[in-house]
């Protein structure tokens, strides 16, 4: 977490010089148009040809940007520079205050998650124009309601209670490649034939073969799907179907994620690309469709940052689990505690 | 290419006569240079590709018989240990007495002593000879090799060649090429995961070293050294091959044993069934 935070103050300068936010008041929300490149700049290649993506993409700049757009921006995407010094001197008030605490020794667990940088946008969500998720089908409401999340209630009597990041087994897609409050450490790595997308949280690789692997048979279902990938150009597109159906699409560590799960069929298909516009910034975009549980594809578009001198940890989340057991019995004593209540009366 | 992994002599003998065949064997095979005509990338041997080891080391490093589980009477037949030689080149862990007290108890403790049970990360030379396949990738930069077990994964740092930072179950592995040969040093274990189904362990002490050789393009030579002197009395080696998949649609599948695992964790807390 250290780490984390000190890449994050590292950054903090870098961003507000990022192209896109100088730039913010000229762009809509629905922008779907390159950033430019830089003047001369040759996108670099491996020694085998293909454009060259590697390097480490931490994107805990984006932490403090919500998924969903607070109401009061519409359908702007961007921050006017009255906005942006707002922000920025609240944060400086934040960071001061911060620092009186702990100069007096008494900062607490509440800062755990600090602010170092403004948004640099103003949600995740770029289409819809509004920001906002799509509405979700009846079938897609009725499977959200049944998936189990540690945000939404709190009697727990099983595994099935629990979202599948409280279990360790997975922040699924596309959630995985959101931001979180820690471990947001993003991996690129090239070999022949494959790009390889490791993601720091639950130590997860997604193998992305190139070119003419056949699509996997659709019995053969996993957490994070089967991906496929080409490219156009120096953009790599990736394409992922295969899913479970078992995860949620957002969860709550994500700044502006609704508090209930938001369910996932097997027909989910998500369509990433990946398009580097400098030797340190990528702009990676997200479609997710699936019309069994969703009226409406919607669209993630961010700016990456390379930082190969941030470090992943192992993330071994299920070899001490303690969360699941605890809070099952937690629940059943409050459960005794109430019907002794009930007795007495 | 099966001549090429002589442990099958090496277990059959005595205690006593192992040392000797196997310090002139190492001295053989170490000497003896990669096939000249493996693919190469960057002037090295290409391991990309997906691999899986072709035996039972997972179930017992050391020479074992075929065996019935006992408490897995209800699966008879499916789930029973296939017999093996062993991959040790010395034949036995040289354990010390203490440590291998605790073998013993793990062992008779199994399957609950064994952090495969739950799905727990494999730790390192474990990830290797797991009866799943896992995937390398090489290119220009560091070497990442992708396990299907739980979604294991680990980078092998050709150049940032640093003390690991903290303790953890697949430790920091750090790699270099001795000349066809890719060298990797793995420490900074927590000394949680076991090396087989058999109880064998190590300590937070250890330090693996591991060769990868190519023998050919569809097989690795892999070796591994051992070193903790909390555990044993002296490095010892493991030796197997390593077979690629070599189907053109082979693709790594996942294997996420989490939601396997659960209920067993957690079976103490199940509620009694609802009327």
């Amino acid at each position: 977490m250290n780490q984390t935070f000190k890449s994050l103050t590292a950054s903090a300068v870098a961003a507000l010089m990022l192209p896109g936010v100088s730039a913010a008041a000229e762009r809509s929300a629905a922008d779907t148009s390159s950033p430019r490149t830089p003047a001369g700049w040759q996108h670099p290649r491996t020694p085998w040809g293909d454009p060259d993506l590697q390097g480490t993409w931490p994107i805990a700049h984006l932490m403090s940007v919500p998924l969903q757009r607070p109401p009061q921006y519409g359908d702007r995407l961007h921050f006017t520079e009255e906005e942006l010094a707002q922000q920025r001197k609240a944060i400086e008030e934040q960071n001061q205050r911060y620092a009186e605490e702990n100069a007096e020794g008494r900062l607490g667990m509440g800062h755990w998650v600090e602010e170092t940088e403004p948004p640099v946008q103003t949600s995740l969500i770029v289409d819809p124009p509004n920001g906002q998720l799509p509405p979700q089908t009846e079938v897609g409401k009725q499977m959200s309601a049944s998936m189990g999340s540690d945000w939404n209630r709190e009697v727990f009597d099983s595994v099935a209670d629990f979202g599948t990041w409280n279990r360790c087994i997975t922040r699924g897609l596309p959630n995985g490649m959101f931001p979180n409050p820690y471990n947001n450490g993003i991996q690129i790595l090239q070999a022949p034939g494959y790009v390889v997308i490791s993601v720091e949280m639950i130590h997860e690789s997604r193998i992305v073969p190139l070119g003419g692997m056949p699509r996997l048979d659709s019995e053969v279902k996993q957490w994070l799907g089967s991906s496929r990938g080409h490219w156009e150009g120096n953009t790599l597109v990736v394409e992922t179907t295969n899913f479970n159906g078992q995860t949620s699409m957002t969860d709550v560590p994500t700044r502006g994620s609704p508090i209930d799960p938001r369910a996932s069929s097997t027909s989910m298909k998500i369509v990433e690309r990946f398009e580097r516009t400098g030797d340190d910034t990528l702009t990676y975009t997200v479609t997710i469709s699936d019309p069994i549980t969703q009226t409406a594809d919607w669209t993630v578009r961010v700016p990456w940052k390379r930082d190969d001198s941030y470090q992943f940890f192992e993330y071994a989340c299920h070899e001490d689990n303690s969360a699941i057991r605890n809070f099952i019995t937690s629940s059943r004593a409050k459960r005794a505690q109430e019907a002794a209540a009930r007795k007495k009366k | 290419m099966h001549r090429s992994f002589p442990t099958s002599p090496v277990a059959q003998q005595s205690a006593r006569g192992v040392s000797l065949v196997a310090v002139l064997l190492v001295v053989a095979f170490s000497a003896r240079p990669a096939a000249a005509d493996v693919p190469r990338i960057g002037g090295k041997p290409d391991l990309n590709g997906i691999w899986q080891a072709m035996n039972s080391a997972n179930w017992n490093l050391e020479a074992h018989s075929a065996q019935k589980i006992d408490s897995q009477w209800e699966l008879g037949a499916l789930f029973s240990i296939p017999a093996g030689k062993s991959v040790v080149v010395e034949g036995r862990i040289p354990y010390l007495p203490e440590a291998l007290k605790v073998r013993e108890k793990l062992r008779a403790e199994w399957p609950n002593s064994d952090p495969e049970t739950f799905c727990y990360l494999p730790g390192i030379p474990r990830a290797t000879y797991m009866p799943y396949p896992f995937q390398i990738f090489q290119g220009d930069r560091d070497i990442l090799m992708v396990y299907s077990y739980a979604t294991a994964n680990r980078t092998i740092f050709m150049k940032d060649h640093q003390e690991p930072p903290i303790d953890s179950w697949m430790g920091r592995s750090n790699g270099h090429w001795e000349g066809d040969t890719l060298v990797v040093e793995t420490t900074g274990f927590n000394g949680r995961a076991h090396l087989d189904r058999a109880g064998n362990h190590f300590s937070p002490a250890l330090k693996v070293v591991e060769r990868f050789t190519m023998e050919n393009a569809n097989v690795i030579r892999y070796e591994a050294t051992l070193e903790d002197p909390q555990t044993y009395s002296k490095p010892w080696t493991i030796r197997m091959p390593l077979y690629k998949h070599v189907e053109a649609d082979a693709e790594l599948l996942e294997f996420k044993c989490i939601p396997f695992s659960e209920e067993l964790l957690y079976k103490d807390l199940e509620l009694p069934a609802k009327k």
